[in-house]
């Protein structure tokens, strides 16, 4: 080797090989979520939901029994008065599936109904609800039973949330046209016999 | 960077050689152009030569495919150059991925130069001189002048080249050094091909002259468990009973007729056993119909392993010149000469390493180190117990070692379920199982699938490149796996010049493999030298304390190697072959 000239050494590894190259990360690519789904958890998949109150939220929802599968509205303002006949008390709650998926859970807000008596399906949700806190929970629902049967996994890997703030949620979740501002929305037209 | 700073001379050089199938290089002259003055040296080596070239590490040699001109040192007995570039990997490499000129117009030297706008001769011109130089001589001084100027034509395309080239291989001194590595690598491929694979040429002999009879006799041994030919032809409509009886969802084109193509077959055989021994009839009956194995007067399979000629960097020889090639039971014609052995070193599970070192999953990695990353991904994913073994739970390891596997050639769901022989729900839901357990490495995987759509070179840690271009419909899958595979040619290719700069005799790689012959007096010495270098290479490449495990299958004369999938098969025929031998026949008047 000349000492002048500084020419490389092709038997040297160091000098060769790169380390990092393939590091998969740093690289500014993200999954980004333009629109993610609201309803009740799927049967098939275990799923995490969000415990932090930030990730929860009181809502009053319509559900449109008209389409396959059903289609939630939520109703916002003065309208949820307007509208106190349609509309139902839901909570929803952040969930994200093994995949990452993030979902909104339309859960429902107590486990008995307006006479006070329990609801098996409601107390069952919210049982399972409450353990999808801590644990990888899959949610069936039983027909003879009544109720859903819960399922935990032994897993304790954390999820990965999504780093969307609930208000962005709730935007990809029911986009402008599943937001009911007034009563000129296409829904409302229809149940109110105006279409 | 000038080469004038790095280098004390840069020599482009080009030999002129005949290669006959399965015979090393006979070089016939050399031209060496010296970039520094300027000058040229012509000689004439066809009886012979003394080295005229300064071989130290100031002297970078260029060359368009390189292993050629490493043969013909190799044959003259010449000691190969220190510091290379050889220009065909730097432009493989550069338009990999690229859709377009490339991809058109091949990788030869002329379809290179053409790129960078170098002047080249006339393609028919190139053409005549091959056929001249091919008809192997002797020639007349003329003849030898002409073959002396060709020659010196492509020296100076090569050495136009390197300048156009040079500032792109050059960019910085770590991108230097990789190419100098690759320019390593193509010494090492000069010396796999030189050492050959030794081959049993009597029982080869014996196979052809008697193939006419053995093949009829073939077809009727194996054919009786299926009844599906008349005479020595496969008939479909007796196939179709045959599948329907053994109740196996074949496959089958638009117009609903079975598939009865080679991937179809090697797929099937994979899922359903009992396929195994018709498709490997089928194989060799139309292997054994154009033979095209390359052997050497000296007995050596040997033919152009094809460096960096796939996406992934990978070797790729062609699949009937060369033994490995060829369907498995011809395997067993690879014999090592009395006082030799044969090992088979291969790295264990390379693609599962290598996941999980560069993604740094600890799940992953766990499972490769437990030794049986199947039996381990099954105990991890909850469909096996704590403590499963691969006798108490086979079907589950078998599953998932499809699952692992796939994943590992970038297969989806469909092919996952075909090559398991599983439903696609449950190909689905073993793939998401591998998902979820794997997360980190998924995650990894799928930013580098994401990076090279973007349109972002990937690279390996060696330097080897992949950067989509004009390509208007990329396989992402294999985009998924291209980092796990590119990364392995990269440890091949680091193994192979450590291998053969250590004098150990590599016959040839196979895929994640080597075959190497030993003198039985050393043979502990060579097996245990041979897997330190290739586990040092995996660590190198890895980085990080990771490091692959290898394993050595060995053979000693008078044995023969044997691929186990070829067994059954090779002893059928050689069966056959004896009783045929054995037969009296009648002897025919003239």
């Amino acid at each position: 080797m000349t000492d002048d000239k500084n020419t490389p050494d092709p038997f040297d590894p160091a000098q060769f090989r790169a380390p990092n190259t393939l590091d998969g990360g740093g690289d500014g690519i993200r999954r980004e979520f333009i629109h993610i789904r609201v309803g009740k958890p799927k049967s098939t998949v275990f799923f995490r939901a969000h415990a932090d109150p930030a990730y929860r939220q009181a809502v009053y929802i319509i559900e449109d029994d008209q389409s396959m599968p059903k289609d939630n509205y939520l109703v916002v303002g003065d309208m949820v008065k307007a509208l106190i006949e349609e509309t139902k008390p839901k909570l929803l709650v952040l969930c994200v599936d093994r995949m990452g998926t993030p979902f909104l859970w339309v859960a429902p807000p107590q486990a008995e109904d307006r006479f006070h008596r329990t609801n098996l399906w409601n107390f069952t949700a919210l049982k399972a609800l409450k353990l999808a806190e801590t644990k990888w929970v899959r949610m069936k629902a039983s027909i003879p039973e009544q109720a859903y049967n819960t399922y935990t996994s032994p897993s304790v890997e954390e999820p990965d949330w999504p780093e969307l703030s609930m208000n962005e949620l709730l935007k990809l979740g029911f986009g402008e046209e599943r937001i009911i501002r007034n009563m000129n929305h296409p829904l409302v037209r229809r149940l109110l016999g105006h279409d | 960077m000038n080469w004038q700073d790095v280098y004390e001379d840069v020599i482009a050089l080009d030999f002129e050689f005949v290669a006959e199938d399965g015979e090393r290089q006979r070089p016939i002259c050399l031209v060496t152009k010296s970039l520094k003055t300027g000058n040229q040296t012509r000689l004439w080596v066809a009886e012979g030569a003394q080295c005229p070239l300064p071989i130290g590490p100031e002297y970078l040699y260029v060359g368009y495919f390189a292993s050629a001109e490493w043969n013909c040192f190799l044959t003259l007995g010449w000691d190969l150059p220190i510091s290379i570039i050889d220009l065909y990997p730097e432009y493989r490499r550069m338009t990999n991925g690229a859709v377009g000129y490339a991809t058109r117009s091949g990788y030869g030297l002329l379809a290179a130069a053409g790129a960078f706008g170098v002047a080249t001769m006339d393609a028919n011109y190139k053409t005549d001189m091959r056929d001249l130089i091919m008809e192997g001589g002797p020639w007349t001084a003329d003849q030898q002048n002409g073959i002396l100027e060709y020659c010196a034509t492509d020296v100076v395309i090569t050495a136009n080249l390197f300048r156009q080239m040079w500032p792109k291989i050059a960019t910085d001194r770590l991108a230097l050094s990789q190419a100098l590595f690759r320019g390593r690598y193509t010494a090492a491929v000069a010396r796999m091909e030189f050492a050959g694979t030794p081959i049993d040429t009597v029982l080869l002999t014996k196979l052809k002259s008697n193939w006419p009879e053995l093949r009829l006799h073939l077809i009727k041994a194996v054919d009786q468990d299926y009844g599906v030919y008349e005479g020595s032809t496969f008939k479909q409509s007796k196939f179709e009973h045959w599948v329907s009886t053994q109740a196996i969802p074949w496959p089958r084109t638009d117009l609903g007729k079975l598939r009865l193509d080679e991937a179809t077959f090697r797929q099937m055989s994979k899922s359903h056993t009992q396929v195994a021994a018709l498709h490997e009839l089928r194989i060799t009956l139309a292997q054994m119909r154009t033979l095209k194995l390359h052997v050497g007067t000296d007995g050596r399979n040997r033919t152009l392993l094809s460096p960096f000629a796939s996406k992934t960097g990978r070797n790729q020889p062609s699949t009937t010149k060369f033994i490995f090639g060829n369907s498995a039971w011809l395997r067993s014609l690879i014999k090592p000469q009395k006082g030799f052995g044969l090992a088979y070193v291969d790295f264990s599970s390379q693609e599962i390493a290598i996941a999980a070192a560069l993604s740094g999953d600890p799940k992953m990695w766990q499972a490769y180190n437990s030794g049986d990353p199947y039996m381990a991904f099954a105990i991890q994913a909850g469909l096996a117990p704590e403590g499963a073994t691969k006798s108490s739970h086979k079907a589950i390891r078998n599953r998932c070692k499809q699952i692992m596997l796939g994943v590992g050639y970038g297969m989806g769901a469909e092919a996952l379920a075909l090559a398991a022989g599983i439903h696609r729900v449950e190909a689905n839901g073993l793939l998401n199982n591998h998902r979820m357990t794997y997360r980190i490495f998924w995650k990894w995987a799928e930013a580098n699938q994401m990076r090279a759509l973007m349109g972002e070179p990937l690279a390996t840690p060696l330097g080897w490149k992949l950067q989509l271009r004009n390509d208007p419909d990329p396989n992402d899958r294999s985009l998924l796996n291209w980092p796990m595979q590119s990364t392995g040619a990269d440890i091949m290719r680091l193994a192979a010049c450590m291998l053969t700069e250590a004098d150990i005799e590599v016959c040839c790689p196979v895929h994640d493999a080597f075959l190497i012959r030993f003198s039985l007096v050393d043979e502990a010495d060579t097996i245990a030298q041979t897997i330190r270098l290739m586990v040092d290479a995996s660590a190198i490449v890895m980085g990080d304390g990771y490091a692959c495990r290898v394993d050595a299958d060995i053979v000693r004369y008078p044995d023969r190697y044997m691929d186990e999938r070829g067994e059954k098969m090779f002893s059928t025929i050689t069966r056959l072959l004896d009783t045929l031998e054995a037969t009296e026949r009648p002897v025919l008047a003239d």
